[in-house]
C-alpha cells in the first residue's frame, strides 16, 4: 500500500469516526433531552399532586362531615327573634342534592361527595329588620350560603323569600 | 553564510570552515571516540571528545558559524553490498530500501546506493546504511553544541563527491589512498561508481597518530609502512577484480611528505600517481582535507548525497506504531464515549419507567385534583355581605323612590342581584339627579358591578304615572384576607 492510500484511508476513517460520532451524539442527545423532559413534567405532576392533595384535605375540613340541619333551623329561629321578625318560616327540601364533584379513592383522604341541604325561608317584618336577619345568618358559625332571596313591599313592611343552601362531606379517614 | 563541515575518522577530526563558500580556517583535531564496541582501546595523545573539539572550533575560527555539515565515521556507516538486476537507480533504491526495511524495522531509512560493476545481467551496489537513531545522536549532540547540524553524510560518498568531476574520464579504475590518522582510507573508482573501500591502519600504536615524527629514521619508517598498507590495498583490489587495472592512484591526507609517499607509491607499485584534490582550491593544505572539500563543493552544486532522519510528518501517521496507535486511540475513544453515553441514556431510561409507573398517570390524576381542588374552594369561598349593601340601601335611596322588587340569584358561581325602583314622574322631581344616584348606588365597583343597562318604563298606578327601573348588577364577594 502506497503513502498515499494510507494517508487517504486514514483521512476518510477519521472523518466517517467524526461524522458517526456525532450523528451519535446529536441523537442520543435529543433522546435524552426528551426523557429528562418527560421525567421532570412526571415529578412535577406528582409534586402538583401531593399539593392539591394537601390543599384539598385542608379544604375538606373546613365542611363539616355531618349537615346538623335541626341545630341550623334552630339558630335561624334565634336570629329571627332577635331580629324582630313579624313571620319567619323555615322548609326543608326533601332530597338532598349531592354534588359529585369531591370523588378519589386510594389516597389517604377518601371523599365521597359534597351534600347539599337546602332550606327555605319565608320571613316577614321591616326591611331594618329583614336586613339584621340576614346579617346574623351569614355570622352564624356554621357554614351556609344564602343562593337566593327576594324581597318585595308587603303593607308597607317587606316580605322575604331566602334560601340557604347547608354542605356536609363524610369523609373516611 | 558560514558553514562547518566536520570529517570524523578512527583517531583525527578534521573541519573546514567556510566563510561565504570559501574555505578559510582548518585545522586536524586529534579525537577521543567512543570506547568500547566498535571503538578504540587507546586515543591519541591530547585526544579531545567532539563537544570539546566544537567548542575549540567555535572559539578558534573567529566568526559565527550558521550551519554545520558533517562526515559520519566509517564505524557507523553500514557499507555492504547488493546485487539486483540492471534496472534503474530508482527501482533499485527501492528493492533496497524494502531489504534494508525488513532488516532494520525502520519504514524510511537512511541510505544511498552506489553503482559499483555491472555484469550482463545483474547490477552490483554499494548500500550505504545509517541508522536512524545515530542520525538523532549526532543531531543531540551538535545542538548540545549550540550548531545546527544540517547535512550529514558518509566518507564514501564525501569521496566520491570529490573525484565526481573525473570520473567521467577513468578507463579502468582510479585509487585514492586517504591517509588519515594512523589509517589508510582506499577507494577503488571507475568511471560507473565505487569498485571497492578498503581501510587499513598503517600504525602498530594510533597513540602517535596524532604528531610527526622529527628524526629521519622514524620518517622513514613511517613511509615504509604506509607504503606497505598501500601495496597490500592495492594486492586486495587485484585479486578480487582482475579484470581492472589501476590507470591512476591519488593520495591526500594531512600529514607530512605526501610528496615522498606519492614518489615512493609510483616506484613500488608502478602506476601513475597524483596528489588530490584533482581539482585544486587553492586552500592552504588542501590535500589533507580532500573529502571535505569534496563535500562542501557537492552541497554548494546540490549534488551531494545526504542523510536525514525521515521527517515527522513523513513518518507520521503511516509508520505502523503511530497507525497503530491512532486507529486504537480513536478506536478507543469512540467506544468509551459510546460507553458513557449509551450508560447516561439507560441509567435516564430506567429513571423514566420507573417514575412513570409511580406515578400511573400523573397528568390525568393532576387534573383530576385540581378539579376537586377547585370545585372546594368555590364551596367555601367568601360570601357577599348583604348587611352594608342593605344598609347603604336604607341610607341612601332618595326620597320619593320606593323599590318594587330586590332580587337574588347565586347560580354558576355567580351571584345577580336585580332591583327594580320606582317613582312618580311630576314638575318637581329632577328625574336626572335621581337616575344618576340610583345608578350610583347599583354599580359601586368592586362589590357591586353593573352588568347590563337599566331597564325604565313609565307605567300608571292610581291616575299617577311612574317611572319604573330596574338595575341588574353583579355582586362581587371582597376578600377579607387581603
Amino acid at each position: 500500500m502506497t503513502r498515499k492510500n494510507k494517508l487517504t484511508i486514514l483521512v476518510i476513517y477519521l472523518i466517517c469516526l467524526c461524522i458517526i460520532m456525532l450523528a451519535y451524539r446529536i441523537d442520543r442527545t435529543k433522546k435524552m433531552k426528551r426523557l429528562r423532559a418527560a421525567i421532570a413534567q412526571v415529578e412535577a405532576d406528582r409534586d402538583r399532586v401531593r399539593a392539591v392533595e394537601a390543599e384539598v384535605d385542608r379544604l375538606s375540613r373546613l365542611i363539616p362531615v355531618e349537615a346538623g340541619v335541626p341545630a341550623f333551623v334552630e339558630e335561624l329561629y334565634r336570629c329571627a327573634k332577635e331580629s324582630g321578625l313579624r313571620l319567619h318560616e323555615v322548609v326543608t327540601e326533601t332530597d338532598k342534592e349531592k354534588k359529585p364533584v369531591a370523588t378519589r379513592s386510594g389516597t389517604a383522604v377518601e371523599i365521597e361527595a359534597v351534600s347539599t341541604h337546602r332550606l327555605k325561608i319565608s320571613a316577614a317584618g321591616s326591611f331594618r329588620q329583614l336586613s339584621e336577619y340576614v346579617r346574623r345568618v351569614q355570622n352564624i358559625e356554621r357554614f351556609n350560603r344564602i343562593t337566593d332571596f327576594k324581597m318585595s313591599p308587603d303593607g308597607g313592611q317587606v316580605k322575604g323569600a331566602f334560601t340557604v343552601e347547608l354542605f356536609s362531606l363524610p369523609v373516611k379517614r | 553564510m558560514n558553514s562547518l563541515i566536520v570529517d570524523i575518522r578512527e583517531t583525527v577530526v578534521r573541519a573546514v570552515v567556510c566563510i561565504n563558500d570559501i574555505p578559510g580556517y582548518h585545522r586536524t583535531f586529534p579525537f577521543k571516540g567512543p570506547e568500547g564496541e566498535g571503538g578504540l582501546l587507546t586515543h591519541p595523545e591530547g585526544a579531545l571528545t567532539l563537544p570539546e573539539i566544537l567548542a575549540a572550533i567555535r572559539k578558534e575560527c573567529g566568526s559565527t558559524i550558521d550551519e554545520a555539515n558533517l562526515i559520519l565515521p566509517a564505524r557507523d556507516v553500514t557499507l555492504t553490498q547488493e546485487t539486483t538486476p540492471r534496472v534503474s537507480v530508482e527501482d533499485a533504491e527501492k528493492i533496497i530500501r524494502r531489504k534494508i526495511s525488513g532488516q532494520t524495522n525502520e519504514e524510511f531509512p537512511p541510505f544511498s546506493i552506489l553503482p559499483s560493476t555491472v555484469d550482463q545481467k545483474t547490477q552490483h551496489w554499494n548500500v550505504l546504511h545509517v541508522p536512524t537513531a545515530t542520525l538523532k545522536q549526532y543531531i543531540k549532540l551538535f545542538s548540545g553544541a549550540r550548531l545546527k547540524l544540517k547535512n550529514i553524510t558518509a566518507p564514501l560518498n564525501a569521496i566520491d563527491d570529490s573525484f565526481r568531476s573525473i570520473r567521467e574520464s577513468i578507463f579502468n579504475a582510479h585509487a585514492v589512498f586517504d591517509i588519515v590518522g594512523g589509517y589508510v582510507d582506499a577507494c577503488f573508482i571507475s568511471s560507473d561508481g565505487v569498485i571497492r573501500t578498503e581501510c587499513l591502519p598503517y600504525l602498530k600504536d594510533v597513540s602517535t597518530a596524532g604528531h610527526e615524527p622529527t628524526d629521519e629514521k622514524a620518517l622513514k619508517h613511517r613511509l615504509f609502512h604506509i607504503i606497505d598498507t598501500i601495496f597490500r590495498i592495492h594486492s586486495h583490489f587485484q585479486i578480487d577484480n582482475k579484470n581492472i587495472p589501476v590507470q591512476l592512484a591519488w593520495v591526500c591526507g594531512d600529514i607530512h611528505g605526501l610528496d615522498d609517499i606519492a614518489e615512493a607509491v609510483k616506484e613500488a607499485m608502478s602506476i601513475e600517481v597524483a596528489i588530490a584534490p584533482a581539482m585544486p582550491t587553492g586552500m592552504p593544505d588542501e590535500s589533507g582535507y580532500v573529502p571535505l572539500i569534496g563535500f562542501m563543493a557537492a552541497l554548494q552544486n546540490g549534488t551531494a548525497t545526504t542523510y536525514t532522519p525521515a521527517a515527522f510528518l513523513k513518518r507520521f501517521p503511516l509508520h505502523k506504531t503511530y497507525g497503530i496507535a491512532i486507529y486504537a486511540l480513536t478506536g478507543l475513544l469512540a467506544i468509551f464515549t459510546v460507553a458513557v453515553t449509551e450508560t447516561e441514556y439507560r441509567r435516564l431510561k430506567a429513571r423514566s419507567k420507573s417514575a412513570t409507573a409511580q406515578s400511573g398517570k400523573p397528568s390525568s390524576a393532576a387534573v383530576g385534583y385540581a378539579k376537586l381542588q377547585d370545585s372546594l374552594k368555590k364551596l367555601i369561598a367568601p360570601q357577599f355581605i348583604f348587611y352594608h349593601f342593605f344598609r347603604d340601601l336604607a341610607n341612601n335611596l332618595p326620597n320619593g323612590v320606593f323599590l318594587d322588587n330586590l332580587e337574588y340569584h347565586f347560580k354558576d358561581d355567580k351571584g345577580v342581584l336585580e332591583a327594580t325602583a320606582r317613582f312618580p314622574v311630576n314638575a318637581r322631581t329632577s328625574k336626572t339627579a335621581l337616575l344618576s344616584r340610583l345608578n350610583t348606588m347599583f354599580n359601586r365597583p368592586p362589590a357591586v358591578k353593573k352588568i347590563a343597562e337599566p331597564k325604565m318604563t313609565v307605567d300608571t298606578v292610581n291616575t299617577q304615572r311612574q317611572q319604573k327601573i330596574t338595575f341588574t348588577s353583579e355582586v362581587v364577594p371582597l376578600d377579607t384576607k387581603k
